[in-house]
C-alpha cells in the first residue's frame, strides 16, 4: 500500500465514526478525491474547493467562542443532561477521527505537497479538520451547550452556508 | 411498535412481510435523520439516532436468528 493509499483509508476511517454528518460527508469527499487522485482518475476540483471553507469557519468558532465564554460562565447557564451525555458520547469518536486525521496528514510528506497542488490543498484541508476537532475534544458541557445553540442559530438562518460559500468564493 | 414503523419504510409491498427489509429501512432513516441534522434541534437530532442504533441492533439480531 503506498502512503496516499494509506492516508485515504484513514480519512475515510475518520469519515465512518465521525458523529457530525456534515464533517462525515466533508471528510468522504476529501477521501474520494484522494482515492480517485492516485487512480488517476480526472476530476474537477470544484468539489474539493466546496469543502475548503473548515479553517476559516473554526476560526471564527474559536474566537467567538473566546467571547462568548465569560458570558456563559458569568450567568451560569447549565446544559441540559442530554447535552453531557452527547458531549460524552462524542468524545471518543472525535479522539479517534483526530488520530485518523492526524496519521492521514503524515502522508502527505511536504516534497509532495510543492509538487502538487491538489495534494496541498487536502493536507491543508486535513490540517484545518485537525483544528476543528481539537477544538470541539476543548470543550465542557456547559460551551458546548453554548457553542451548539450558535451553531443552530447559523443554520437556521443559513449563516454558516453563505459564510461557508463566501469562503470558498473568495478563494476562487 | 417503533419495528413495525421502520419496517413499512423499507418494505416493497403492502404485506410488509419481507425479512431484510427492516434493516433497509433503518439505513434510509439514517440517511434521511442526517439530512435534517441542521434544522432538528440538536437534543432530538441525538434521541431519534439513538432510537434507530437501538433498532438496527434488535434487527440484526432477528437477522441472526432468521438466517
Amino acid at each position: 500500500m503506498t502512503n496516499l493509499q494509506l492516508a485515504s483509508r484513514l480519512i475515510k476511517k475518520a469519515s465512518d465514526i465521525q458523529p457530525c454528518p456534515v464533517c462525515k460527508a466533508d471528510l468522504k469527499i476529501l477521501s474520494e478525491f484522494v482515492e480517485k487522485k492516485i487512480q488517476g482518475k480526472h476530476q474537477s476540483l470544484k468539489r474539493l474547493k466546496k469543502i475548503d471553507y473548515v479553517n476559516e469557519i473554526t476560526s471564527l468558532a474559536i474566537s467567538s467562542m473566546s467571547i462568548v465564554a465569560p458570558l456563559v460562565r458569568m450567568t451560569g447557564i447549565k446544559a441540559p443532561e442530554l447535552y453531557e451525555k452527547i458531549l460524552s458520547d462524542n468524545f471518543e469518536a472525535n479522539r479517534q477521527v483526530k488520530a485518523f486525521l492526524v496519521r492521514a496528514r503524515r502522508e502527505f510528506s511536504t516534497d509532495l505537497i510543492a509538487q502538487d497542488r491538489d495534494y496541498a490543498t487536502v493536507a491543508w484541508i486535513i490540517d484545518s479538520f485537525i483544528k476543528a476537532t481539537s477544538f470541539k475534544l476543548g470543550l465542557d458541557p456547559q460551551l458546548f451547550y453554548a457553542y451548539d445553540k450558535i451553531i443552530r442559530f447559523g443554520y437556521k438562518t443559513h449563516l454558516l452556508e453563505i459564510m461557508a460559500r463566501i469562503i470558498t468564493g473568495m478563494k476562487g | 411498535m417503533h419495528i413495525t414503523f421502520i419496517g413499512k419504510v423499507g418494505g416493497q409491498d403492502e404485506s410488509n412481510n419481507h425479512p431484510g427489509n427492516g434493516g433497509q429501512g433503518v439505513v434510509e432513516l439514517k440517511a434521511k435523520l442526517d439530512e435534517l441534522y441542521k434544522v432538528l434541534p440538536r437534543d432530538d437530532y441525538y434521541r431519534v439516532k439513538q432510537l434507530l442504533s437501538e433498532a438496527e441492533g434488535i434487527l440484526e439480531k432477528h437477522d441472526g436468528v432468521t438466517k
